[in-house]
């Protein structure tokens, strides 16, 4: 949608007259109040869908014994079926309450989810058992693509990231000291999910899903490569901090295969996305050869442990370059989400060293008082740069972002 | 989306709960029933949220003590592996009696993975470990650990599914309401005596003590008891019950199944409409 600023331009230019003008300022006011009104809309319908959800799912914890198993599960399977239905014909056949109905789908996201563990409480299926998530990503899974919503694909995102976890807890003994490495296998799906993310641009269709999945994962890169950045996560396990455990490369086979076939993911989707540029994007060079270093280095922290501080500097730098690629490849696409995302991430990285260099070298104090101010005096700056940029890139703008990769 | 892409997520949701519900109902109606006995869990373990955490005789296994069959001369087993434990009846309870490698063609067998291992000792899961309760009621089945039962399914791949929690064998678990039901019902103590083979006038010190235990609970014209109760650590037990004729017979915790005591006397209990009856039960540890 055009703005204020272009508008007066092409009257300056005479492009269009006065009259013109101001009737494509009205226009331009009222889609942005509607496209606001039904974004507050949409929201509210999914948040009110997340609220029903978790309420069925702690229905299910609560393990009610007034109702029979039979009882329980036809309640479940019929809310299930008849939210999805209900939401269905508001979004498609009547298209009265789209917004509605599209949360009442995902309500039925979540209730199929809460069946499915309903049915595992009646058969004792063990806790914590992996499965049970990964059929509930399964079945979340075409409903991401025959409706390609964002929510529907954080949902799928967020599942894949509990299956890891659930599969992590269930096999926990078997894994032992591995689990510390637990950060560098996150890391590495990450990534895995930011490649494949980019194969959904080849379809206009799913453009929405490719964004959610890769801000998913780049969120979550980061997240992680933070966490590696503590040398008692990047060398500590193999100094023998964690009960028997010396400089070697892993301790359980099955943990190794876990963490190979994740590696060997986000290097090949890399490797697609760096020749293949399904994004048709002008950063795409960047991000996957960004994508590809990441996926390389920290499979070759897995396989190749040190026990010195090594990995921990590689790590920081890892971080710091991450971040300000993530902030410059977010100002060449104009994107604040991808800004804000290499910015959190390079302030908490300042934060953290910032404590472990000076604790000990400064009095308490004096430790503090540095501390406040160059979390105010940052806060300053990022707010003033965030504020230009936005208005930037809003004045800059002449249509709505159709710009791929990660924004 | 379209009216068939609708129709077949809605059809593919229905297909899951089916096929999860007939894998298990299969197993459920027509496996082969055997009874586990459960052994004591560190109570760290044992009730977490609202689940139980059960596990089995059969769950510690020695490769000392058991036959390990289709091992190759070099073969050992790993963290991981993949065993089907064959099942002997000694008794009511179903025990280990060997470890196949390989599925094997007949007998009861149970299938389960190695968790962990310890020298030649082998910790063992058979995906039965978990028994979901209703909230808050957790903490009545952790107190009867040691004494419980399980009866289980197993289909002809050894693959196991919890039946129910049984206790003692013969008796299903009937959990007493969280809330009473009735305004009527039993509150009372279980002693065990005496504590001094010779009691003096005012030693205080022989008094009886007050005695955690399982109570089980059957209406008096009949044989079957109705439910089994677990009073608190201080002796202490409340139950709600409608007014009627009742035996209360606790179920002391035996050194071995041999040994004659503690022995405690079953009680016959009046309650009426209305009312809470107040009882002592005692238990006899046999010391004279």
């Amino acid at each position: 949608m055009v703005d204020k600023i272009q508008i007066e331009e092409w009257v300056a230019k005479g492009t269009i007259t006065s009259e013109q003008a101001s009737k494509m300022l009205v226009d331009s006011s009222a889609f942005k109040k509607d496209k606001s009104s039904n974004r507050f809309i949409s929201a509210l319908s999914t948040i009110g869908a997340i609220l029903l959800g978790l309420g069925a799912i702690l229905f299910v914890s609560s393990n009610w014994d007034v109702l029979t198993d039979v009882g329980k599960t036809a309640i479940l399977v019929l809310a299930t079926l008849g939210a999805y239905t209900l939401g269905y014909f508001m979004k498609y056949k009547w298209q009265n309450l789209p917004r509605t109905g599209g949360a009442l789908i995902f309500l039925g996201a979540l209730l199929f989810g809460a069946t499915v563990f309903l049915l595992a409480q009646i058969y004792n299926v063990n806790a914590g058992n992996p499965t049970l998530v990964l059929i509930w990503l399964v079945g979340v899974l075409p409903l991401v693509y025959s409706l390609a919503s964002v929510p529907m694909a954080g949902l799928s995102a967020l599942l894949f990231y509990i299956w890891i976890a659930s599969y992590l807890w269930e096999h926990g003994s078997e894994f032992g000291p591995d689990l510390y490495r637990t950060p560098a296998l996150y890391l590495v799906a990450s990534i895995a999910l930011f490649g494949f993310g980019a194969l959904h641009y080849l379809s206009p269709k799913l453009h929405k899903v490719a964004r959610a999945y890769r801000l998913f994962g780049l969120r979550l890169s980061l997240a992680s490569l933070f966490v590696l950045t503590f040398e008692f996560f990047s060398s500590g396990a193999n100094k023998g901090w964690f009960g028997g455990y010396r400089g070697e490369a892993a301790y359980s086979g099955e943990f190794t295969i876990f963490f190979a076939i994740f590696a060997v993911l986000a290097i090949l989707l890399s490797v697609v996305s760096l020749f293949f540029n399904p994004a048709r994007a002008d950063t795409n060079s960047f991000e996957s050869s960004l994508a590809l270093t990441l996926a390389a280095l920290t499979t070759v922290f897995f396989f190749f442990p040190a026990t010195s501080i090594i990995y921990s500097v590689i790590f920081n730098l890892a971080l710091a370059g991450v971040g300000i690629g993530t902030i410059y490849t977010g100002y060449r696409r104009e994107d604040m989400k991808v800004i804000n995302a290499g910015a959190f991430w390079i302030a908490l990285l300042i934060l953290a060293r910032y404590f472990d260099f000076f604790w000990d070298m400064l009095s308490t104090s004096v430790f503090f008082m540095v501390g406040g101010a160059i979390l105010i005096l940052g806060g300053i700056a990022l707010e003033r740069k965030r504020r230009e940029l936005k208005a930037r890139f809003n004045s800059a703008t002449p249509a709505a972002p159709t710009n791929p990769a990660i924004s | 989306m379209s009216k068939k892409v609708f129709l077949f997520i809605g059809l593919f949701w229905l297909a899951i709960f089916a096929v999860f519900i007939a894998s298990k109902e299969s197993v459920l109606r027509g496996g082969q029933e055997v009874l586990l006995q459960t052994v004591p869990v560190d109570p760290r373990d044992i009730f977490r949220g609202d689940y139980v955490t059960l596990r089995y005789e059969i769950s510690t296994l020695d490769q000392a003590d058991v036959v390990i069959f289709n091992r190759g001369w070099n073969e050992s087993l790993g963290v991981g592996d993949k065993v089907y434990v064959n099942l002997l009846q000694d008794g009511e309870y179903a025990r280990a009696d060997g470890i196949n490698l390989e599925q094997p063609d007949s007998g009861i067998f149970i299938a389960g993975t190695v968790k962990s291992m310890y020298g030649s000792v082998i910790n063992v899961d058979y995906g039965i470990e978990s028994y979901f309760v209703p909230e808050g009621t957790g903490h009545d089945i952790e107190d009867l650990s040691g004494e419980l039962a399980v009866r289980v399914a197993l289909s002809s791949s050894g693959r196991a599914v919890i039946k129910e929690l049984v206790y003692p064998p013969s008796l299903p678990i009937v959990l007493p309401p969280k809330t009473p039901t009735t305004n009527s019902g039993v509150k009372g103590i279980v002693l065990l005596g005496p504590i001094c083979p010779v009691m003096r006038e005012g030693d205080s010190s022989c008094d009886d003590n007050l005695y955690q235990t399982t109570i089980g609970i059957r209406e008096v014209n009949s044989r079957n008891p109705m439910a089994a109760i677990t009073n608190d650590t201080r002796g202490y037990f409340e139950v709600s019950l409608p007014s009627g004729v009742y035996i209360f017979e606790p179920v002391p915790r035996k050194a071995s199944p041999d040994s004659p005591f503690p022995f405690c006397a079953e009680q016959t209990v009046v309650v009426n409409e209305g009312s809470f009856t107040d009882v002592v039960l005692h238990c006899d540890t046999g010391i004279r």
